[in-house]
């Protein structure tokens, strides 16, 4: 087969196929601008996997003891950031014991981030004021994600002898009643890497514990089977998931907002990926009309 | 009203994210001067992190401090892992860097012994348990799309089994075989389609993300 | 010994984690955990190696000229930076320095842990890990009031602290606090185990000590650091370096991606065949559940949920089988020795 070199200007099915991407960069770039200016709302409806982690947090009585695994880093922000929030304030404003850490190696500052506006949010809009050590406790980073899972498995104290600050454990008032995880009622990992694996792997696989995930848009689609086999017992997905985790907390925040603009910029990918295509099935004919090989 | 350090520290902030963005132009000063000034401050970041949330807690107070709380506190033992944790840096050293095969030795013996029940667990034997015990085949049930849930439990088992077959190369994917090898790459195509449909919304996520803190921003100026 | 004994260990340490997993008890369980112990604080040494290597390559590049040496510089730079807040202070010494509020917090800790073990952990089951009995809490009693008045002293002599002086009465609360609580050995002279009632008792009174020295250890607060620019995880600059430079540059290098996915699904998303349609018409559909799709929203819904809950269910499932037997097969190969390549060359 001979591939068939013309010079010249480019036909118009060719300009269509081959537009400079700095064309398409500058349409996207200005769509999400004008959409987040303009406050559009999009529609949202609740998928049963989310609603089941909001069931699961809403079922827990006070004093019951979740952990809420951050395991991302600053790049997975957008997506991850909201779901954090959401389920921190509402585990929080239902004054269960939450238990934070990251096993993610820049995750440290974002649930630092995550858990300072909660407790503000929480003392200023529930009339609660959590207390650290009491109410919640930031155990911070270890590394080799795996190995620090299994660990806590066996004592928490194992992996971290001190939280984040460097305090001992058990001078955490509220880790002195925590041993391993039979006295965790549910994890909830949030995380954009396979550190979701370990948790379903080593947390549920080996120790029983529930565990649910919140997960970026890129790697959602692939947990389904856990969500079925229940190994989890729920998914966030993306900032769709995230969303639908504010919605359903009455809890609107950047999620929410952002996917108003999702709609739009939904568009632009849809209108580009079809005008490539109509180049192509323009170029396609042409070609057939000329008789040269397709 | 914002202190007028953090206003400051948000300005900065919005220059380095304007800064990394002007890279979809053409790659320029501002962009290189973002990309590696992140890559030092992550580094000494993740420093500082490995001290206070590792040797520290786990190491050096169990060896140099008495403290009451702490349980492993003198327990001499730990220099073992202190020594094997050194001799990790004879890497460097070409005559030397056979040792550091010891404590990698160790790590991966270790890593690779735990991961064999538990992934056979749960990537093989939890799915397959999936498959066939989760399914309830309950054909009284309306399922998705109006249809019994039996029927796509039916549907399910049948998809992952010939999703299977597709991966299975050492028969020729000819004949029967081949027609159920056919069923499993569309099937696995509509998988990549879903995955790829999720990446779109993700990938824009961050995007808007950075509108948002950018729009933020201005608000508060405005105010 | 260069290349046989690294197997050897790989055999035992793999084979050990395999049976551990089938009998998790007794040696095995305690072996188990020393193990994740230790492996994790090897590793944090490994971590240590690759920046170092970045610290490398940067110098080097300064030194030969290389054009980007001043970016290189700003890296390192970057570097120092967050080291010089992160750690306490230049010159500082592992063992004697101590910020105020860490010695405030530690004399607190100890209070709080002895009211804890005299109120809680002796009643837990003797199975339970935490929980101590009598003779060791006998033991334990006057360590922790140690551990106070070690303190105590610190805030007294060492030159880090300022404001000490104003602050004698609480600290003379809490060393009185520190006195009673050795005292309290003699009350425990024939109490046992079973003994709850007496138990109790001794527990409240120590408890109620404890609150009194935890809460004149809090009143502490008067004495301040002498350097007011102290590090650590808390200190202000380091915080701001994550939070101004760290998360909008790395947020943004990854946004970028939104915009080459954009233009990629442009140029390379084609319905050039049957198996790239039926691609192409998956992601539509789960992309769809973004849109504003009118009557047709409810369609949109129950498709996508369709997609991703059979076929793509499907389809992972089988790729998850298969990556798992892949990871069992190939650590098995790393523990019989027939995969070595991790070893290097030589």
């Amino acid at each position: 087969m001979e591939e068939v070199k013309r010079q010249g200007p480019k036909n118009f099915n060719e300009k269509l196929m081959s537009m400079d991407r700095r064309w398409v960069f500058l349409v996207l770039g200005v769509v999400v601008i004008a959409a987040l200016l303009t406050g559009i709302k999009a529609p949202l409806s609740i998928t049963q996997e989310v609603r089941d982690v909001y069931n699961f947090v809403e079922g827990l009585k006070e004093g019951d003891n979740l952990l809420v695994a951050i395991d991302y880093d600053p790049n997975a922000k957008a997506e991850l950031h909201p779901m954090a929030y959401a389920i921190l304030e509402q585990a929080m404003a239902k004054k269960l014991k939450v238990i934070t850490l990251t096993l993610s190696q820049n995750g440290a500052g974002m649930a630092e981030q995550v858990v300072r506006d909660v407790v503000d949010s929480v003392s200023t809009y529930h009339g609660f004021s959590p207390e650290y050590g009491k109410d919640y406790v930031f155990l911070g980073y270890r590394p080799y994600y795996a190995l620090v899972i299994l660990g806590m498995g066996q004592n928490f104290r194992i992996p971290y002898p001190t939280d984040y600050y460097t305090t001992p454990l058990d001078s955490l008032p509220m880790m002195r009643r925590i041993q391993n995880y039979n006295q965790v009622t549910g994890v909830i990992d949030i995380t954009g890497s396979n550190v979701a694996d370990a948790w379903v792997a080593n947390a549920n696989g080996r120790y029983g514990v529930k565990v649910a995930l919140g997960l970026t848009g890129v790697s959602a689609a692939d947990y389904y089977p856990f969500y079925q086999s229940k190994q989890i017992f729920g998914l966030m997905g993306g900032m769709k998931g995230a969303a639908e985790y504010e919605k359903l907390t009455d809890n609107p925040g950047l999620a929410m907002e952002a996917m108003g603009v999702q709609t739009y910029a939904h568009l632009v990918i849809i209108a580009f990926i079809l005008i490539g295509n109509i180049g192509f099935f323009l170029d396609k004919r042409a070609r057939k009309q000329r008789g040269e090989a397709v | 009203m914002v202190p007028l350090d953090q206003l400051l520290w948000q300005a900065f902030a919005v220059f380095l994210t304007l800064s990394v963005l002007s890279f979809l132009y053409k790659d320029n000063a501002f962009y290189k001067f973002a990309e590696h000034i992140v890559v030092g401050v992550s580094a000494g970041y993740f420093v500082i992190i490995l001290y206070y949330n590792g040797l520290r807690p786990n190491l050096f107070d169990h060896l140099f401090e008495q403290n009451t709380w702490d349980p492993k506190a003198g327990q001499l033992y730990y220099i073992v892992p202190l020594l094997l944790g050194l001799i990790m840096w004879a890497r460097f050293s070409k005559k030397w860097s056979w040792i550091s095969r010891y404590p990698i030795a160790l790590y991966i013996g270790i890593a690779t012994g735990v991961s064999i029940p538990l992934e056979m667990k749960n990537r093989v034997i939890e799915q397959v348990r999936g498959t066939v015990l989760e399914t309830g085949f309950d054909f009284g049930k309306t399922g998705m799309l109006g249809l019994p849930s039996g029927v796509w439990d039916v549907v399910l088992v049948v998809l992952v089994v010939c999703s299977l077959i597709y991966f299975f190369f050492s028969k020729e994917h000819k004949g029967w075989f081949g027609g159920i090898a056919k069923v499993g790459i569309y099937t696995l195509m509509i998988g990549f389609g879903a995955s790829f449909g999720y990446t779109v919304m993700a990938r824009l996520s961050l995007f808007i993300d950075r509108v948002q803190f950018v729009k933020n921003w201005v608000e508060l100026l405005i105010k | 010994m260069k290349r046989q004994f690294p197997l050897l260990l790989v055999f035992l340490s793999g084979v050990f984690m395999v049976i551990q997993y089938f009998v998790p008890a007794g040696f095995s369980e305690k072996a188990y955990e020393f193990l994740i112990d230790w492996t994790i604080i090897i590793g944090i040494f490994a971590l240590a190696l690759g920046i170092w290597s970045l610290v490398r390559v940067s110098y080097h590049k300064i030194k030969t000229g290389h054009p980007d040496a001043k970016y290189s510089m700003v890296t390192l730079a970057g570097l120092a930076l967050m080291l010089f807040f992160g750690f306490q202070f230049p010159g500082y010494d592992y063992k004697e320095v101590y910020r105020a509020s860490q010695a405030r917090d530690y004399i607190a800790t100890n209070f709080n842990n002895a009211g804890a073990a005299a109120t809680e952990k002796v009643f837990l089951p003797e199975n339970d890990t935490l929980s101590i009995d009598v003779a060791t809490l006998r033991a334990e009693l006057p360590q922790f009031a140690d551990s106070v008045e070690h303190w105590v002293e610190l805030f007294q002599t060492s030159d880090w602290f300022e404001g000490a002086d104003n602050e004698a009465e609480d600290l003379a609360a809490v060393t009185a606090a520190a006195e009673e609580l050795r005292a309290m050995v003699a009350q425990y002279d024939g109490v046992s185990r079973a003994d709850t009632a007496t138990l109790t008792a001794l527990g409240a009174q120590i408890s109620g000590i404890s609150e009194r020295g935890a809460e004149a250890a809090n009143r502490l607060d008067g004495i301040t650091d002498v350097y007011p620019f102290t590090g650590g995880l808390e200190s202000y600059m380091f915080r701001a370096f994550f939070e101004h430079i760290m998360i909008p540059i790395q947020a943004t290098m990854f946004s970028l991606l939104a915009f080459y996915i954009a233009s990629a699904a442009y140029r390379a998303f084609r319905a050039r065949n049957l198996l790239s349609t039926v691609l192409l018409i998956a992601a539509f559909i789960v992309m769809a559940r973004v849109l504003e799709m009118g009557p047709l929203t409810d369609l949109v819904n129950k498709l996508s949920a369709w997609v991703l809950l059979v076929p793509n269910l499907a389809a992972k499932r089988a790729i998850w089988i298969g990556v798992g037997l892949g990871i069992v097969a190939t650590s098995l190969k790393v523990i019989l020795g027939i995969e070595r390549s991790y070893l290097g060359r030589d």
